[in-house]
């Protein structure tokens, strides 16, 4: 009674979740072992970005989620940018 | 308060019409619990960003000096475990209640990989004298900025590895409820809400990683 709508054909989205996120590891790893200078912690935390996305809409079945339940991702996403920019912001007009 | 028992083995609480709803509310409350564990660890990333903007350079030696073999084979036994606590669902949903067990067994044998290996890198840590607070003494990395690098890399990925703990424990139960019939391929809720939070310890993984291996 508790699973989702997708609940049937859901094993091989999960395997081709797995190896992205796999792929995805590797890319960040090589990406950043080549020395992109500046331009690595962006690459790397936008690639971290895409992973959890991956984890949220497939594992976490977030696409599937009722629209209160994606709106608290949603949110929580917003007051986490809001924080991190609002610190950084401080520390950069200081 | 005890739940009615179906005869689909699901439980049904007094103050909900039906399991639909029923799951729909303890989904919602999971969600907001997580959001509330997010914006937990989102204090330590804007400090993090911070004081790396205000020490840089000694943030990219602290990197350097990090284990970012030990930190990447973390990063790929979590992803795994994740995908098998959503193979135990699977599993479970579709009726295979051994699959199911077999693969929470090798999701907590992968949380304790991950915590074997945090223990392995800590103890190499502690043994230069890298620890947390005042009693750090790392000759070659004395300055402040360093200091607040490892402060902040051991209270995150400590904070980290507390959660990783419970949620092995969590693990360890549902795995007891499956064994003894309580959690079932009719009713199985407990186990969505223990997978989300399996999953939500992985995704700040996925972004501790970075932010203490590779961004040196």
């Amino acid at each position: 009674m508790s699973a989702p709508r997708h609940q049937n054909g859901g094993g091989r989205r999960y395997v081709v979740a797995l190896v992205v996120l796999l792929v995805l590891t590797g890319l960040s790893f090589g990406l950043v072992s080549l020395g992109l200078g500046a331009a690595g912690p962006p690459i790397a935390l936008t690639i971290a970005a895409i992973k959890v996305l991956v984890v949220g809409v497939v594992f976490m079945h977030l696409s599937e989620a009722m629209f209160a339940t994606r709106m608290v991702g949603v949110a929580t996403i917003l007051f986490i940018a809001l924080l991190c920019f609002g610190v950084l912001g401080d520390v950069a007009f200081r | 308060m005890t739940p009615e028992r179906g005869k689909d083995g699901s439980r049904l609480h007094s103050h909900f019409d039906t399991i639909e709803r029923q799951v729909h509310a303890v989904r919602l409350g999971m969600w907001i619990f997580l959001g509330s564990e997010v914006l937990l660890f989102g204090g330590l990333f804007a400090l993090y960003a911070a004081y790396r903007r205000e020490y840089n350079a000694e943030f990219h030696l602290g990197l350097a000096h990090n284990h970012v073999l030990i930190g990447t084979a973390n990063t790929v036994v979590l992803i795994v475990s994740s995908f098998t606590v959503a193979w135990a669902i699977h599993a479970l949903r579709g009726g295979r209640t051994r699959a199911s067990l077999l693969s929470l067994a090798a999701t907590m044998a992968l949380g304790a990989t991950f915590l074997a290996l945090k223990a392995v890198e800590y103890t190499s840590h502690f043994s230069e004298g890298i620890v947390p607070g005042p009693g750090y003494s790392f000759a070659e990395l004395p300055g402040h900025g360093a200091r607040l690098f490892f402060t902040l890399y051991f209270f995150a990925t400590g904070l980290h590895a507390l959660h990783m703990l419970g949620g092995l424990a969590l693990m360890a139960v549902l795995s007891l409820r499956i064994r003894r019939g309580r959690t079932t391929p009719e009713y199985h809720a407990e186990l969505e809400m223990g997978g989300l939070y399996w999953h939500l310890v992985d995704c700040i993984w996925i972004f501790l990683w970075p932010l203490f291996y590779l961004t040196g």
